[in-house]
């Protein structure tokens, strides 16, 4: 029971990912006018996360295939996301491996130079590719994603002590 | 050298290799490879549908209190329709302008059943509102005759272009899309401009490279030109409405309204000649 508990939670991560790249779709359906993916990028911030604090199922692969997955549904060129993806995968696993000399400040610094180099990576592939795009618009979204984290943060932190509590009581 | 620290351990070779093939993704998606774009036609297909079956259930469990609403108001709005048919009704037989008005519009029903021939009615399966594109999947694909350019409408208001053709769904590239530019007549002098997508405006489009000095005027359609070949001349883009004109800056503003609710286009119609 305990086990099928963890895979369970293990599974979370990835899952919650999988949700933030289809939430385009589902809010595209709204009559109101939000525009969330206009202020933050939350797939960029959930991957960092979730690769930070050594979640199952976050590989270099598991990045490319769900790069893959955001390039088809938002219809940019194949390899785009996978790009940022895995550059801000990179980044979280080298920040995780000296976790025992980091504080909250240097992780989110370091999620900072993530977020930079992806969205670098982006606009760089979309000027290459001759498409048309305001680069005022990427400012913003990486400025409101590196300001969201230490919320989301905190929320995933409740989130996941909450349910590691559940776990261990059942 | 120790081959735990040696740059062709097992681990760096996988990332090095991830990385290439994502580069080399990119570089045969922007040259257009044949064999590249039959893969990714394949790839897309999969991705669209099977996302269109993921999200559904929560698309269903979202709009349930919309259906609640709907329920609740829907005696208070056949109310008022009912209404507006009574005094509809009146004005038609009382009235023999309206009446003659009435024939023609019949008349414009029956010529436009010729054209309605030369669309494909298709499904929205997903709909797409991100920093770099704006844009809706449907069900139909090259086997049923879809084309990149293909005008997509809906009640008569074109929505998009068919942007990228797989075998069994395409991509349709939305008016407030960055890249949409669609080549456009204006008003009663039927004025050439450019119409094109601006997420960054508070309208979402913009009219581009209209005559020096032309003012805009509220209630003038926007009609599709064929001047770049692909597009049918004469789909209604939209009207124009609330025309300002700032003295100060010597700039018109303006908005534009649409015959359709983008976010509740279940249906599209997409002309294939």
């Amino acid at each position: 029971m305990i086990g099928r508990k963890n895979n369970y939670l293990e599974f979370l991560g990835i899952a919650i990912v999988l949700m933030s790249i289809w939430s385009t779709t589902l809010f595209a359906q709204f009559s109101l006018n939000l525009n969330f993916y206009k202020f933050f990028n939350m797939t960029y911030l959930l991957i960092y996360f979730f690769t930070f604090n050594n979640y199952k199922y976050f590989s270099f692969f598991s990045m490319f295939i769900l790069g893959l997955i955001t390039d088809s549904i938002s219809g940019i060129p194949f390899g785009t996301s996978s790009l940022a993806y895995m550059t801000i995968y990179k980044i979280a696993v080298f920040q995780e491996t000296i976790k025992l000399r980091t504080n909250f400040f240097a992780e989110w610094i370091a999620l900072g130079i993530a977020l930079f180099i992806a969205y670098a990576a982006i606009l760089i592939v979309l000027y290459l590719s001759g498409g048309s795009f305001e680069p005022l618009v990427h400012i913003y979204n990486f400025i409101g994603s590196f300001i969201l984290y230490p919320f989301i943060w905190l929320v995933l932190k409740l989130l996941l002590i909450k349910l590691s509590d559940r776990k261990i009581n059942d | 050298m120790n081959a735990k620290n040696s740059w062709f351990e097992q681990n760096n070779l996988r990332v090095f290799l991830l990385f290439s093939v994502t580069c080399l993704f990119i570089y045969l998606d922007n040259f257009n490879q044949k064999y590249f774009k039959n893969t990714k036609a394949v790839i897309n297909d999969s991705i669209a549908y099977s996302s269109y079956i993921i999200t559904w259930p929560i698309k269903e469990a979202l709009n349930i209190p919309g259906y609640v609403m709907h329920i609740v108001t829907l005696n208070k709005e056949n109310e008022q329709i009912r209404i507006l048919q009574e005094e509809k009704q009146k004005l038609i037989t009382d009235n023999k302008f309206l009446i003659d008005e009435n024939k023609k519009i019949q008349r414009f029903i029956q010529e436009e059943k010729i054209y309605q021939n030369e669309t494909i009615p298709a499904k929205v399966i997903l709909r797409v509102n991100a920093i770099t594109a704006s844009s809706m999947t449907i069900n139909k694909g090259a086997g049923d005759g879809m084309k990149i350019g293909n005008p997509v409408v809906k009640n008569n208001n074109l929505i998009g272009q068919i942007e990228e053709v797989n075998y069994k769904s395409s991509r349709v590239k939305l008016l407030n899309d960055i890249n949409s530019n669609i080549p456009v007549l204006i008003g009663e002098l039927l004025t050439q401009a450019i119409f094109s997508g601006d997420p960054s405006s508070k309208s979402k489009f913009n009219i581009q490279y209209l005559p020096k000095n032309f003012l805009l005027k509220s209630g003038d359609s926007i009609y599709t030109s064929n001047i770049d070949g692909i597009l049918k001349k004469g789909i209604l883009v939209g009207t124009v409405s609330d025309v300002k004109y700032d003295e100060s800056i010597e700039k018109q503003s303006y908005s534009i309204n649409f015959n359709y609710e983008l976010h509740q286009t279940d249906y599209v119609s997409v002309f294939i000649n």
